[in-house]
């Protein structure tokens, strides 16, 4: 089942006469030859003024062939959109599944006396290459191309199977004005569409010998890299074109649209995936020796988690299958994601563990669409562990993450969780455990000296995620990792020692102590210093004014700074800054700030908590304005001058 | 600026032969050899043998145990392939610590992709990353390149950062008739040579080499670590023959190339004739014609066979208003030579951290081309592929180098001038309209040349709100703006780029009643120089430069003058920073200037100390505040 189905159909010729309203090449607009920026984007580089396709299925000749005819037409805004004239179409090359052929293309400019002059892009000039076994790629650029002109190019995509139906893409990273997509499929075949995003989309459907979709989207602004964002494909306006089913008169109707009932028992079936699960893997001596020591369901599970990520030596191959066998890979002691972690799935069973495969969608492979069955959508298989009520997701084949913490490119994402249907332990499992999270400590305790050093001590304690972050960093070493963490982001601040405890030991909190020295800044009779020393809270991540996707942390926040300072004898704070505590309208995000002196001591506690995982787009402007006072009352300094 | 041309064989990497003894097990490195080291060359050995003047077969044998995570590019393997090269076998096999096998590779568990600069580049690179769960873990690697077309002789690259050698052999064969010629770099290694009047070798063996550190701001790795220079005398590339034993001879051969490229139609030449008709000087001509190609012509790279080489010719570049380097170099020769104005082609090696060419050893380093109109005391450089370019201006990528101009009588090695800190100019003004609640609107006029003009051209002209802010709250050090309206000329290059903003909190902080400003709204230098320790190597600015602002905090009637911090003059040898400060009690206005100059932008490594400084200083001053309180 996992290879591209190849429907073999036998069928009278049909009516290829489907309605063509195609924009047509070499007719444009006086008004988009003048114009001079994007209506909806003033500071755009270039304008997609239309992207037309109609992809065709055809069925007379016996086989099922699809063809995509697509026409593009660009305006050139700025001397930066000029690179928009070079264009890459890769298609599969991989038995002649695909082939792009009809290629027109030209530049079309206005000269001094107004006339339109149009500049084709010469046959010869346009090259073909072989990129990688599977694909190819048509490479052209357009002549005369400066600033004000406009391109247009189109082509048809001829494909044996659905190869040229795709997902398509109404956004780019240039805006564009309009972009429509038809389908156009013999009425035996049934089809529907999925679809990403929420821009306004006109949707119209005709049915008679032939169904014909038609979507169209208008002023689509330009897709953008944000911080903290989980897919940009997510976010990226789409169609997913369905085959839903086949239907030809006299024959039953074929169901091509499956439900998650139906893949799991196919899974559970499968050679490369279920069947697996039933190997008795041969154990071995040491492990047992391990096991046989303890009885605690929670510490078996992470000797033997531990054991597998110790011993399986991953090949980096993704996906849910053990192609290869589980006994052949344990054998050798090396294997793809699927083997590795269905071993797991194994030795946690043999183990008297409630253990489940648990298929997952990475947060870089995009969020799992639940109203679309499909195995597809998955990129990794991972376990999934129940012991007293309490959810474990296990990766033997990620090297730092501990069985405590759910791995972090699936956190907060949907997992179905794969077993006989008898049993009812199947279905679909929210992956997060809201006690873990990124939660940091510090604590600082200086002396500044009356010659405008400071010397001070500082512990850092990193808790599951934080830590989690930091370990890869660590493992660079010790000067990379003082660099990154305690050097760089506080300017003057030189390190001398670092001590870092448990970095083997990913059950405890990472502990890092360092002794550093300072400087005091000064102006006229006043000193100053900040307190925000290593806290790793810097740089504010959201500047952008606008944003188009959801902002992604993935788990909750704790962060505290705790600090004991102590100025010289004969010098006075001036006024503190004030103790604050802000909280976000909804309550999720909260700051405080308590200092206070006594004398020649200052100490001070600042705590922040974010207690949610992600913020909507629509929440997005609240907390634009919560770090923005976040990051003004963190900077803020101490003050203080000579009785 | 990715604007590369002639393909440099890259033969950097990995490399081979017969394995001797098996020294797979990490436990045997002696500890000297593991000292700064993230990879050790266990047993290397390069055969290179030339058969005929465009015929040869490279071989590598290596065995290279990489000690820990950090030196897990050794665990690539990457090499390039076109129709002048092709990889031939490749074995590659993994072993862990106890130098136990893992597991071994072929040239059929390659990935191969078609990669290249250029829209359209025509080789391949087959790649591959060796997977490690753990360290140390050893590979030997074996592996045969066939050339068919010879430009340029591999280099033995004795040693990588951050590795050291155990043993390493580089064994060079040619026809004794042919013979070739090397230079060392960084290495006094001498070869052992033998000749028997038909086949001549060359032996260049190295053992027990320690590790050298990585140190950033250096010269490129090629230039830094030690290396053998090989080049033919006599070589054909694509039945091109040509002799590389001189510059003169190699500027020959690269000009036949070109030759007849130069065509344009008469009529275009009477266009060109007629756009320059009323300039009074040729700088004057040569000014028209190069602001004729940066509206028209825009870069792209094809670079197909010996298109690597040849250029597209000035007629193609005229009607079609695109090319590479060497096709729009082409083709602003041509325009040139249609207004009486003798041009040269200049091949140079763009980058801005690479040394000169040796002058004393003809050798293909060459990447990019540029035009020079060479004058008795006016001679003019010019940038071809650059839109934005300043006329007669090159940057960082090309200054300070040795270039080869083809000139009819072959090459001839010219130096490129030396960018001067007036080149690369930044100049601000920021008048604050300082509120009493510590808001403020702000006026900022910015003025800038060269390098920062470039900045200006890629940040913030063309760029979208958002990204405009990130470039001057990240990079600039601007305090974050709540409103923000920028105004930039495109036509007119030499318009400043103003910003109005409206910031909610103009003061670093405040303590009671006190208000603390920055000298500056933005920083003039945001980064500390790497750590100067033990440094053995010359550091390189990107660029020289001069930096002038001037800011005015006007007062609101509220607020009063406390403390200005005392004004400044630090000197080096290579650049300066003054400040001064002052406030007028009749305007109620706060005004600070300040200037930093950089003579030049590389900085000989006994120096280093005392720029590392310099820069501290500056880096200091904009912790002092200026303290304003409330009445």
């Amino acid at each position: 089942m996992k290879y591209l189905f190849f429907i073999l159909l036998v069928s009278a010729s049909l009516n290829l006469s489907a309605q063509k309203d195609n924009p047509v090449f070499g007719k444009v607009d006086k008004a988009d030859l003048d114009m001079k920026e994007c209506s909806f984007d003033k500071s755009a580089e270039a304008e997609v003024l239309f992207d037309y396709g109609e992809v065709y299925c055809n069925l007379s000749s016996g086989f099922l062939t699809t063809e995509l005819s697509r026409h593009v037409r660009i305006k050139i805004l700025t001397d930066n959109g000029l690179s928009r004239a070079n264009i890459k179409i890769p298609y599969y090359s991989d038995r002649d599944l695909e082939d792009i052929k009809n290629i027109q293309a030209q530049t079309i400019n206005v000269d001094a006396s107004g006339n339109l002059v149009f500049s084709k892009v010469d046959k010869n000039l346009i090259y073909r290459k072989k990129l990688n076994k599977h694909l190819s790629e048509v490479i052209f650029t357009f002549p005369e191309v400066k600033k004000g002109s406009i391109i247009e190019y189109k082509f048809v995509d001829y494909a044996q199977n659905f190869n040229a139906v795709k997902n398509w893409y109404f956004q780019k990273s240039i805006p564009v004005r309009m972009s429509r997509y038809i389908m156009d499929f013999p009425a035996e075949l049934i089809t529907a569409s999925s679809r990403k995003g929420e821009l306004a989309m006109e949707t119209v459907n005709k049915h008679d010998r032939r169904n014909i979709s038609t979507y169209t989207m208008r002023d689509i602004p330009a897709l953008r890299n944000e911080a903290y964002i989980t897919c940009d494909e997510d976010y990226q306006q789409q169609v997913i074109p369905i085959l839903q089913a086949v239907d030809f008169p006299g024959q039953p109707r074929r169901n091509l649209i499956t439900t998650w009932q139906e893949i799991i028992k196919d899974l559970m079936e499968d050679e490369d995936f279920g069947t697996q699960l039933k190997k008795n893997i041969p154990r071995t001596a040491d492990l047992d020796l391990m096991l046989a020591k303890i009885t605690d369901p929670y510490q078996k599970m992470v000797t033997i988690h531990e054991y597998v990520k110790r011993n399986m030596h991953w090949d980096e191959s993704t996906g849910i299958w053990a192609m290869s066998g589980v006994k052949s890979a344990w054998k050798d002691k090396k294997g793809t994601l699927g083997e590795i972690n269905l071993i797991l799935v194994n030795l946690l069973k043999d183990a008297n563990l409630t253990v489940h495969p648990v298929l997952v969608s990475t947060r870089e492979n995009g969020r799992i669409n639940t109203g679309l069955p499909g195995y597809r959508q998955f990129d990794k298989v991972m376990a999934y562990v129940e012991i007293d009520g309490h959810q474990y997701v296990l990766d033997a084949t990620n090297k730092y993450t501990p069985a405590k913490l759910i791995p972090y490119e699936v956190l907060s994402s949907e997992g179905l969780v794969i077993e006989n249907l008898s049993t009812n332990q199947w279905g679909w499992k929210v992956l997060y455990n809201e006690e873990r999270r990124f939660k940091n400590i510090t604590l600082i305790k200086a002396n500044l000296e009356d010659n405008g050093t400071m010397n001070g001590e500082v512990d850092v304690t990193s808790y599951d995620y934080t830590r989690l972050d930091r370990i890869p960093e660590l493992k660079k070493g010790k000067s990379k990792f003082i660099e990154k963490y305690f050097a760089s982001k506080n300017t003057g601040i030189v390190v001398d020692s670092l001590r870092v405890d448990n970095e083997d030991v990913d059950s405890l909190p990472l502990n890092q102590h360092a002794v550093f020295t300072g400087k005091t800044s000064a102006s006229g009779d006043y000193r100053y210093f900040s307190v925000n020393l290593f806290s790793g809270l810097e740089k504010n991540p959201f500047l952008a004014d606008s944003r188009f996707s959801d902002v992604f942390f993935g788990a909750m926040q704790n962060h505290s700074i705790i600090g004991n300072f102590t100025i010289p004898d004969g010098f006075v704070f001036e006024d503190l800054p004030k103790n604050t505590r802000m909280i976000m309208p909804d309550t999720s995000i909260s700051f405080s700030r308590i200092m206070s002196a006594a004398d020649n001591h200052l100490s001070v506690r600042i705590q922040l908590d974010v207690k949610k995982p992600f913020y909507t787009v629509e929440e997005y402007p609240y907390l634009q304005e919560f770090y923005k006072k976040l990051y003004e009352l963190l900077n803020e300094q101490v003050v203080f001058k000579k009785k | 600026m990715k604007k590369y041309l002639l393909l440099i064989p890259l033969l950097f990497v990995l490399s081979g032969m017969h394995a001797q003894n098996k020294i797979f097990d990490a436990a045997s490195i002696p500890e000297e050899l593991r000292k700064n080291a993230y990879s050790v060359v266990r047993d290397e050995h390069i055969e290179f043998e030339v058969k005929s003047v465009d015929k040869a077969v490279y071989k590598v044998h290596r065995v290279v145990t990489v000690l820990n995570e950090n030196g897990k590019d050794q665990l690539q393997f990457q090499e390039y392939s076109d129709q002048f090269q092709s990889i031939e076998s490749v074995s590659i096999q993994s072993f862990d610590s106890n130098g136990r096998n893992i597991k071994k590779y072929k040239k059929s568990d390659l990935f191969s992709q078609a990669t290249g600069e250029g829209l359209v580049p025509d080789g391949r690179t087959y790649y591959m990353e060796i997977p490690a769960t753990s360290y140390p873990i050893t590979l030997q690697v074996d592996y045969e390149i066939r050339f068919n077309g010879l430009l340029s002789y591999p280099n033995f690259a004795v040693q990588l950062p951050e590795q050291s050698v155990q043993n390493s052999v580089f064994l060079a064969s040619i026809p004794s008739e042919l013979d070739l010629r090397f230079k060392g770099k960084n290495t006094s290694i001498a070869p052992v040579t033998t000749d028997d009047g038909k086949i001549k070798t060359y032996t260049w063996s190295v053992k027990q080499l320690p590790a050298l550190e990585e140190e950033s701001g250096s010269v490129s790795a090629e230039s830094r670590y030690p290396h053998v220079l090989l080049s033919p005398n006599k070589f054909a590339l694509d039945n091109y023959p040509g002799d590389m034993s001189s510059w003169e001879s190699f500027g020959k051969w690269y000009g036949s190339l070109a030759k007849n490229a130069g065509n344009l139609t008469e009529e275009r030449k009477q266009f060109f004739r007629s756009l320059v008709k009323n300039a009074a000087t040729d700088r004057e001509k040569i000014r028209l014609i190069y602001n004729y190609l940066q509206t028209n012509c825009r870069y792209v790279s094809i670079q197909l066979g010996i298109g690597g080489f040849k250029p597209f010719e000035a007629d193609f570049v005229d009607k079609k208003k695109y090319g590479d380097c060497k096709a729009l170099s082409n083709y602003t020769q041509a325009c040139l030579n249609a207004v009486g104005i003798k041009s040269y082609q200049a091949l140079i090696n763009a980058s801005y951290n690479k040394e000169p060419v040796d002058p004393g050893f003809p050798h293909n380093e060459f990447n990019h081309v540029i035009v020079c109109v060479p004058s008795q005391k006016d001679t003019i450089w010019l940038e071809c592929t650059s839109n934005t370019s300043e006329f007669g201006v090159l940057g960082n990528f090309t200054e300070n180098r040795n270039a080869l101009l083809i000139t009819e009588d072959g090459g001839k090695l010219v130096p490129t001038p030396k960018s001067k800190a007036s080149d690369n100019f930044f100049a601000s003004t920021s008048v604050i309209e300082l509120a009493e609640d510590g808001s403020g609107t702000v006026h900022v006029s910015m003025h800038t040349t060269g390098e920062y003009k470039d900045d200006m051209m890629n940040y913030i002209g063309n760029q979208k709100k958002d990204d405009q802010k990130k470039y001057l709250v990240n990079y600039l050090g601007y305090i974050q703006p709540d409103e923000l309206e920028i105004n930039y000329d495109q036509a007119d290059k030499n318009a400043p780029t103003t910003l109005t903003m409206n910031i909610s909190k103009i003061p670093e902080f405040t303590a009671g009643k006190k208000l603390f400003l920055n000298p500056r709204i933005y920083k003039m230098w945001t980064n500390a120089l790497p750590k100067a320790e033990n440094r053995t190597q010359d550091f390189y600015f990107p660029h020289p430069f001069v930096k002038i602002d001037t800011t005015i905090y006007k007062l609101p009637a509220g607020l009063a003058m406390e403390t200005l911090p005392k004004a400044k003059k630090l000197v080096f040898e290579y650049g300066s920073f003054t400040t001064s400060y002052e406030f007028d009690d009749t305007k109620k206005t706060i005004t600070t200037i300040a200037r930093l100059q950089l003579d030049q932008y590389k900085i000989p490594v006994t120096k280093f100390v005392a720029t590392k400084n310099f820069f501290n200083e500056v880096l200091g001053e904009y912790t002092e505040k200026i303290v304003v309180k409330r009445l």
